[in-house]
């Protein structure tokens, strides 16, 4: 009797193990945006592919730590969402692996602009498809600016300055700017980074050698910029602990008139279910100087295959989700570019009319087109120790805003990036 | 005699027996991650690097020789010293007046619990809104007052920031400190605020003499409490500043979360936990000394 109840235990253990491992042919892991559009996409995706697929959301603040740390305690990924400034460390750790070889790739590439191809690339080869993609922008209030009297947004940061003086002395607000200053992934360097290329400046050489602590280089003046405008409170204050995200209440709300953002939040700045200023947002080229038009910076977010895959089996889904569908058309990208405003890179939807049409709503797609042609190479973002080192100058940027001694502290910041360098 | 060794030695195995269950989920939850933290501490242990070498003392001698390390620790003891300062005040005023007999008392007790009932990470969103540079209360609040002349970004400028990290987390732990001296105050026998008061002793010569002193044990396990809790704080840190601006904020815990879980450096983290460990244990040895000293006095 005892004997037929271990059996009867076994029996059910191994029924139950054998479920959950045919549970799911492909697995995606990536942060919780839109869920439910995600698997819904992934429904069309098992009805034309016959294999069934899931979606794992990871939360977004702690995304690239719960991933290294799974990765590194062993667990498994099938497809994984990948920023392009971490794809050099997962890539140089043999977590995720190059599309090479892989049927139809070629015809993918053929589609996307070499800005992009370079962004998901490490050491030559391509590491996924697109899930978005685009660049900063520039963004201003329409109609506070005609009540501060200016006829046209800024073309350089000295100009936008003038400006903001302009808005402030009619009563109109008292802190005309605000921009991402706030010690996080997704602010303050992104931030200076765009403001130092509109100052012709780069924060590291084509070597890889930190150019940023040197004197008058483009970000010193980015920094200076910066200084002056949050103490004259030109530039709102709050921007030193305002993400992105937080950013956009400002301009939404009208407490803002000038700020920079990632391209796709302007359908959410001139949405008027979510934006009291909704049809007043505007995009114009990121201003520059004597020594650059505009600049600005892009990013990607791609879909990448993991070491531990079923290649075949990861393909079919990164394609239908960075490529095209089993109809041949685009659906995934046009779907994100259609319903969220996500960017898109694949040449055949620039020319698509519904997505032309839709995004005309909020954007100007002409100067979107034309700022890209502003976007800096910010190779040294592909090195495995640029997030270490990204962590520790947020803080270390701030303080130099906050009136700290900038030699010291930005020498202090090219030495560190010297001895990260040095022990990879 | 044989008997009753016997008995004892029964009892004790039975006695371990029971405590079995316990103790290993301590084993296995507290002592093994603390030995693995030490083990950790001691090795060049990134998440990032696939070799992991043992290196001794590196760890702490990188720490204890960057400056950033002692502006942390600073700014840490600062935080400590100024919550345990404003909890210990606040609570022992507020816990001598719910002492008193007077209509509403039990309700005043229960609303008391409401900072102490919320969650730390909803108390630090709650803070951040009304804190919010554009459309917080405080800001309002403050305005209509007259205290200021436009809306401020508290928690963008110094000091304002740890002051507003300071009220926050003194807000959401005042109760718990005021519940335990209250509970202190009623053990002390009314008969000798009564003979005092026969004598003619005023209420502060009644609170100097008899309450304070007898209020010690209570309040020494006030100040352990409480200095634990604010060497460790993070969540309020991580929701409010992420330890800016600038390096403003940054306390031990949030150099910890840095090293360890943005940098992925958990060698540097886990000798950053075990100086912080050693602090707040050196802390509290101090005041169970002062609490001996003064039972044996």
């Amino acid at each position: 009797m005892k004997k037929k109840w271990i059996l009867a235990l076994l029996a059910s253990v191994g029924w139950v193990a054998s479920i959950s491992a045919q549970q799911t042919d492909v697995e995606l892991t990536g942060w919780p945006y839109q869920v439910d559009v995600v698997r819904e996409n992934l429904g069309r995706f098992t009805s034309q592919s016959g294999l069934s697929a899931t979606f794992n959301p990871f939360p977004s603040n702690e995304y690239h730590t719960k991933m290294v740390s799974s990765f590194a305690s062993g667990t498994n990924f099938d497809v994984v969402y990948v920023r392009d400034s971490f794809l050099a460390e997962w890539a140089s750790a043999g977590w995720i692996v190059p599309l090479t070889g892989l049927p139809g790739v070629d015809e993918y590439m053929a589609d996307l602009p070499q800005g992009i191809i370079d962004q998901m690339s490490f050491e030559g080869e391509v590491y996924g498809l697109p899930y978005y993609s685009g660049n900063s922008v520039f963004v201003y209030n329409q109609r506070l600016l005609k009540q501060g009297g200016v006829s046209s947004p800024p073309k350089t940061w000295d100009e936008l300055t003038k400006q903001a003086e302009a808005l402030k002395q009619k009563g109109v607000l008292n802190n005309p700017i605000v921009i991402g200053l706030a010690a996080n992934e997704n602010s303050i360097l992104r931030t200076l980074e765009i403001i130092s290329a509109g100052f012709g400046g780069r924060f590291f050489n084509d070597k890889l050698e930190p150019v940023f602590h040197e004197q008058n280089s483009g970000v010193r003046q980015a920094l200076a910029w910066i200084a002056n405008g949050i103490k004259s409170g030109l530039i709102n204050r709050a921007s030193l602990s305002q993400g992105d995200g937080e950013i956009d209440q400002f301009m939404r709300s009208g407490t803002a008139a000038y700020t920079l953002v990632t391209d796709y939040e302007m359908k959410v700045l001139n949405d008027s279910k979510q934006s009291n200023e909704a049809g007043n947002i505007k995009n114009a080229l990121v201003p520059g100087s004597a020594n650059a038009t505009s600049g600005t910076i892009g990013y990607v977010r791609l879909y990448a295959i993991t070491s531990q895959a079923e290649k075949e089996k990861a393909w079919k889904l990164v394609q239908f989700l960075g490529g095209k569908d089993a109809t041949g058309v685009y659906y995934v990208p046009k779907r994100w570019a259609l319903e969220f405003g996500l960017g898109f890179s694949p040449a055949p939807l620039y020319k698509d009319a519904d997505v032309r049409n839709s995004i005309s709503g909020w954007i100007d797609p002409d100067l979107l087109q034309e700022q890209a042609k502003y976007a800096i190479n910010r190779a040294y973002r592909f090195t495995p120790y640029f997030s270490d080192w990204e962590t520790e100058a947020w803080g270390s940027f701030q303080e130099i805003i906050n009136g700290g001694d900038a030699d010291s502290i930005l020498e202090s910041l090219a030495e560190n990036w010297n001895e990260l360098k040095a022990e990879y | 005699m044989a008997k009753n060794q016997s008995t004892e030695i029964h009892s004790g195995k039975l006695a371990l027996l029971f405590s079995a269950p316990a103790l290993l989920i301590l084993i296995v939850t507290v002592v093994v991650p603390i030995f693995y933290a030490i083990y950790l501490s001691f090795h060049r242990y990134k998440l990032k690097r696939a070799k992991r070498p043992f290196i001794g003392l590196q760890n702490y001698e990188k720490i204890l020789t960057d400056s950033g390390f002692w502006e942390s620790l600073a700014t840490s003891l600062v935080f400590a010293v100024s919550v345990v300062g404003v909890i210990v005040a606040v609570s022992f005023f507020l816990a001598l007046l719910l002492d008193q007999d007077f209509p509403g008392r039990g309700l005043l007790r229960a609303l008391l619990l409401i900072p102490w009932a919320i969650p730390d990470v909803v108390n630090a969103l709650l803070w951040k809104w009304l804190l919010h540079p554009a459309f917080g209360i405080m800001n309002a609040l403050f305005q209509m007052g007259g205290l200021i002349d436009e809306y401020v970004a508290w928690l963008s400028s110094m000091p304002s920031a740890l002051i507003w990290v300071i009220i926050a987390y003194s807000w959401k732990n005042i109760p718990l400190a005021t519940l335990l001296i209250l509970a202190g105050l009623q053990t002390i026998s009314k008969s000798l605020h009564e003979a005092a008061m026969v004598e003619g002793a005023t209420a502060w010569q009644r609170t100097l003499n008899i309450t304070l002193p007898l209020l010690r044990p209570t309040l020494t396990v006030v100040l352990i409490f409480e200095t634990i809790f604010a060497l460790k704080v993070f969540d309020l840190i991580y929701v409010l500043t992420s330890g800016g601006p600038g390096k403003s904020t940054t306390v031990l815990g949030w150099s910890i979360y840095i090293n360890t879980f943005k940098k992925l450096d958990f060698g540097t983290g886990s000798a950053l936990a075990m100086i912080l460990g050693l602090l707040t244990l050196f802390i509290a040895i101090v005041f169970y000394a002062f609490l001996d000293r003064g039972e044996r006095q």
